[in-house]
């Protein structure tokens, strides 16, 4: 289950260092060539109508994207994974509130009210990770919970506290270890759906700004143009769309691996 | 199984009582009103506007208002639109939206329950693996990549369907409602598969096989109402992810519904139109999970003890 | 007649040879037994002759007349639906959840074809099966009816199309104790009844030696030795069937001696433990009511009864794990704080072992941490490598132990390192919270003689929650007996087996073999 990984790996790396290779910036106007098509005057994939370097605006834009998808998905992961500790460890009513307030939550049209923020706020890029992140942190939440819940009555947390060992360590050095498995695989589930809502916030219109670029505005930009163009739409469609199925059946298989039956210790035959 | 309508309800109003004010104090709070336009108004022409409106009181009054005239069904009139009333908006928006919303989630039931569960009874077997493996590839496709490709395919390379606007009879609504139920379709077929395949490998089926019953039946009698269990308690977020599929697709394809209405809205200030749209935006998401719980409830007799 | 017989047949998964030669040979009315530890093959050998395994069957194997080796599966389940029925372990997972009691007996008494019974046939069938009330039941699901009454209704179900033969895999081992006679009895006389043949498997060797005919015992897939039932229980002729047998505590054993106990030092006066109902239900449970005795040095107190007894809570809210709401405790005449008031001295007088020996393991620390933890939280130092490695022997493990991580040790080597952890802090009391009933017989018997060579060693006081009374009387001294939450009986080991006072103790030595 390696090949996800890698192929998003290669995609990562390349968005990073890419661009330094270029000779173009992804927003430099190159006057002489506008409309350029594929491989002409020194632009592999040509020039849109402006006159920008396709290449440098698709490397630029998903190095964009995928900031912002981890930024916002740890974001999600730190406040899901407090949330959900708190409301799993401390239990009874405090248990109750909290997780009435997610389910709550969960009734929103969450993708609007971000909207909303957008709007009344304005664009920062730090509004974006916020409003994002503040979208995914509820089935962290929930997860976590689950997870701490089942994890607070098994014998090994009893023994601990028969050892005399404080709670803040408990939850520190039992807890937190036995759930990060299952954090992290549902940060790397958390992921994709980032880059989706981030996308489709650019295709609105209200997401990352010029002059910066991301896949959704360039998704937005190529849809415009794909009767004429059709590689303008399908180039960057398939980056992101390659970066999401990744990240996604790698984040599933991790996932299954450890949730359910996995998660049982198997136990070796007794001599 | 009435407690659990009442014990939803009860959850229920609060929430919607909270994003009613919430996004109201929201757009208050927004720089910039509607009468910021390209032209600068006469102060008295302002406040003469502004008291029509009802945006001079305090805020508090101003929430009161709004929710008493929701009552009476009354949201407002349109601060962009100006000849027509929200409501009037709505009602011709909603139906069209809620049409190619509920074909779209039909067909993803369809299409999903019956994949997930072929999947599964071919686990392990290529027909697991490829078709589980579309289902993934389904989800990750974002709508507004699906959209447009589906246009340019079946409209413009193949000219088969049309792409835009509402036509005549029913073809306008061919490529919208796919588009739209793709990646509900993906998901529900995973939740299906993993709903059969847990039941399958259950003492229950176990025991049924022992009896020598045969397995058609055991499929149908034993296994397919809690296998669909997962798919039931998607339902909730399943409306909510075509109600924002919606919005790509109307704007995608041209289509005059509610999701196009609120982004124009959204992006312009329209501050009744906005609120309605996420009330009942809200409201319709709301109804879903109540309904989830109900089949949910249906499906498995354990889930309608009130206790824990 | 012979119903039912396996002539040198052999399971195998892919190449492994899981059952090896085994024959065997049912007639109607007679009942075998399938006896051995888990992993023996007992199970193998009963389902894979039915198709009913991920094993494939060679050899031959007969059911009325009827080859089954080879069969096609759907010629197979004809046959498995005219004359097998079966029941296995768990109860409630054996019934689907969103069919009622009704569609489930209907669905058996019809899948040979036979006709579909009335009203009065349903209730019948469940009448006889001891269901009371069964008219009301009819309409229940699954989860609204207790462990018991659910096995009963499969016994119904197994029974009501008139099979042949019966195949019951461990049919009581999730059942009560006090529950387990009678379901017992409930299908030898079924069976003797109706003439059905009953291959039993079941890992209880003294609940077997009384309800067989003929027994088999199985090692590793080998048949160790094979015969009438009684006669191998009162004198096994293999090494196995001897060590089996004696890892088995029994009631009819004699009571090994056991050292005389010192002065006082718990006492529990009145211990009330009450919880809110959950969910969204008004009002309480009292899982412990009135609860008072007292341990000594060197004893070992058994606390005896069924599953809802209120055991388990007592033990752990004298051990201060569990919750107190009302009552007193004292150690050595000091009062004894609840859960939440106990100080590091507190902890260190007790420590617990409990049932489930993997999940009581962090299962992603190493042995060494595990082991270090009581003493470096209560004594704030770090055992060194030889302390570690003298721990390590006294419970029977090798050094290279500390090493290794949790989630790769066995059943008994993870209780032995439990069992380590909770001696390192030097307690003079242990909490066994049913601490040998997750584990095999032999392993169990292992662990059980661990403890009582660490009683005579160290002289610790023992607090042994468990089901099991003839486990308690080997190796208990005195034994509490407990019923919904209240101790009805408490009595030196001697009394209370020649003059048992409360019915409640009566019935459980009644249901004990």
């Amino acid at each position: 289950m390696r090949t996800p990984l890698i192929i998003v790996a290669f995609i990562v790396l390349l968005a990073m260092f890419g661009p330094m290779l270029l000779p173009w910036g992804h927003a430099q106007i190159d006057w002489d060539s506008v409309r350029a098509g594929l491989m002409s005057d020194g632009h592999i994939l040509g020039t849109d109508d402006l006159g920008r370097d396709r290449l440098a605006r698709l490397l630029v834009g998903t190095r964009i994207t995928m900031s912002v998808a981890l930024a916002a998905a740890l974001v999600a992961l730190v406040i899901g994974v407090i949330w959900g500790a708190v409301a799993g460890w401390v239990g009874g009513r405090t248990d109750e509130v909290m997780m009435r307030i997610v389910d709550g939550l969960y009734a929103l049209p969450f993708m609007f009210i971000v909207i909303l923020l957008m709007v009344v706020f304005g664009r920062s890029i730090l509004l974006v990770f916020i409003g994002i992140g503040a979208v995914e942190w509820l089935t962290m939440a929930r997860v976590v919970r689950g997870e701490v819940m089942a994890l607070k009555s098994r014998p090994f947390v009893l023994a601990a506290e028969a050892a005399g060992t404080p709670g803040p360590r408990i939850l520190l050095r039992h807890i937190l270890p036995n759930i990060a498995p299952v954090a992290i695989a549902y940060l790397m589930l958390t992921v994709p759906q980032v880059v989706m809502v981030e996308s489709f916030l650019s295709f609105l219109g209200l997401g990352v700004q010029e002059p910066l670029t991301s896949l959704g505005i360039l998704v937005n930009e190529g849809a415009a143009e794909m009767d004429v163009n059709p590689a303008a739409l399908i180039l960057p469609g398939l980056v992101l769309v390659t970066v999401i199925i990744c990240l996604t059946l790698a984040g599933e298989r991790w996932r299954d691996r450890l949730t359910g039956t996995g998660r049982a210790a198997r136990m070796a035959p007794d001599q | 199984m009435g407690q659990l309508i009442l014990r939803r309800l009860f959850t229920a109003i609060p929430t919607l009582l909270a994003i009613i004010v919430l996004s109201f104090i929201l757009m208050r709070l927004a720089p910039g009103g509607p009468f910021d336009g390209e032209r600068p108004l006469a102060p008295e022409t302002r406040a003469a506007l502004e008291a029509a409106y009802g945006l001079d009181k305090s805020l508090p009054e101003q929430i009161m208002l709004y929710l008493g005239n929701i009552m009476t069904g009354d949201f407002g009139p349109s601060l962009v639109y100006r000849d027509f009333s929200v409501t009037e908006l709505v009602a011709q928006s909603l139906p069209i939206s809620l049409l190619i919303g509920g074909l779209a989630l039909l067909l993803a039931s369809v299409i999903g329950i019956s994949a997930g569960l072929l999947s599964a009874l071919r686990a392990g077997k290529w027909a697991d693996e490829v078709l589980m493996l579309a289902a993934t590839l389904l989800t990750a496709l974002p709508t507004f990549v699906t959209g447009p490709l589906l246009a340019l395919i079946f409209g413009l390379w193949l000219r088969l369907l049309p792409v835009s606007g509402q036509g005549d009879g029913i073809s306008w609504l061919i490529l919208p409602v796919i588009a739209l139920s793709l990646p509900v379709s993906g998901a529900i077929a995973k939740l299906a598969r993993a709903g059969l395949a847990g039941q399958l490998a259950q003492d229950h089926i176990r025991m049924a096989r022992a009896r020598g019953i045969k397995p058609m039946t055991i499929l149908r009698r034993h296994a397919l109402r809690p296998a669909l269990v997962p798919v039931a308690s998607y339902l909730g977020p399943a409306a909510a992810s075509l109600l924002t599929g919606a919005v790509v697709i109307e704007t995608v394809f041209g289509l005059p519904g509610l999701g196009r209405y609120f982004v124009q809205g959204a992006l312009n200030r329209d501050y009744p139109l906005v609120l309605a749209v996420v009330t009942l935006y809200a409201s319709l998401i709301i109804l879903f999970n109540l309904l989830a719980d109900l089949i949910y409830g249906w499906l498995d007799p354990r889930m309608r003890e009130p206790s824990a | 007649m012979s119903i039912f017989a396996l002539s040198n047949y052999s399971v195998m998964i892919g190449d492994k040879r899981i059952v090896d030669n085994l024959s065997l040979d049912i007639d109607a009315g007679q009942i075998v037994a399938l006896a051995g530890a888990s992993g023996s093959g007992k199970s193998m050998t009963a389902m894979t002759p039915f198709g009913l395994s991920a094993g494939h069957g060679e050899g031959s194997a007969m059911l009325d007349g009827a080859q089954l080796t080879g069969l096609a599966e759907h010629r197979m389940a004809r046959l498995r639906a005219a004359k097998t029925g079966f029941i296995f372990q768990q109860p409630l997972t054996a019934m689907t959840p969103h069919r009622t009691v009704r569609q489930h007996v209907e669905e058996a008494a019809m899948q040979a074809g036979g006709a579909r019974p009335s009203k009065a046939d349903l209730i019948a069938m469940l009448g006889r099966v001891g269901l009371t009330d069964p008219a009301s039941k009819l309409r229940q699901f699954p989860h609204r009816l207790s462990g018991g009454e659910r096995q009963r209704v499969l016994i119904a179900c197994a029974t009501a199309h008139q099979p042949k033969l019966l195949i019951a895999d461990e049919p009581t081992s999730a059942l009560d104790a006090s529950l387990r006679r009678d379901i017992m009895d409930l299908l030898t006389g079924l069976c003797r009844e109706d003439g059905m043949a009953m291959l039993l498997v079941s890992h209880d060797l003294a609940s077997v030696e009384r309800d067989a005919d003929q027994l088999l015992l199985l090692q590793e897939g080998r048949v160790e030795e094979q015969g009438a039932a009684a006669a191998i229980a009162a004198a096994p002729a293999s090494e196995y069937g001897r060590i089996l047998m004696a890892a088995t505590p029994r009631m009819s054993e004699p009571m090994p001696a056991l050292e005389t106990p010192g002065e006082p030092l718990l006492e529990a006066r009145d211990l009330h433990v009450r919880f809110k109902k959950p969910g969204w239900r008004s009002g309480h449970i009292d899982a412990v009511r009135d609860a008072s005795f007292t341990l000594a040095r060197g004893e070992t107190l058994a606390i005896v009864g069924g599953s809802g007894s209120g055991k388990s809570t007592l033990g752990r809210a004298v051990a201060g794990l569990g919750p107190v709401t009302g009552g007193e405790m004292f150690w050595k005449g000091e009062p004894l704080p609840p859960r939440g008031k106990r100080t590091r001295a507190h902890r260190g007088l007790m420590q617990p072992v409990f049932q489930d020996p993997v999940a009581s393991l962090n299962p992603r620390w190493q042995v060494a941490d595990i082991i270090a933890e009581p003493a470096l939280q209560l004594h704030g130092l770090r055992p060194d490598a030889d302390q570690l490695t003298q721990l390590l022997d006294e419970v029977g493990l090798t050094a290279d132990y500390a090493q290794r991580r949790a989630i790769t040790l066995s059943g008994g080597q993870a209780q032995r390192v439990a069992i380590a952890r909770a001696l390192i802090a030097e307690p003079a009391m242990l909490l066994l919270d049913e601490a040998t009933s997750s584990l095999d017989p032999l392993v169990a018997q292992g662990v059980s003689q661990l403890f009582s060579r660490l009683q005579k060693s160290r002289g610790l006081s023992m607090l042994l929650i468990t089901h099991d009374l003839a486990l308690a009387r080997r190796c208990a001294h005195r034994i509490a007996v407990m019923q919904d939450g209240e101790i009805v009986e408490c009595a030196p080991r001697d009394i209370l087996f020649d003059a048992p006072q409360s019915q409640a103790t009566k019935k459980l030595i009644a249901a004990s073999v």
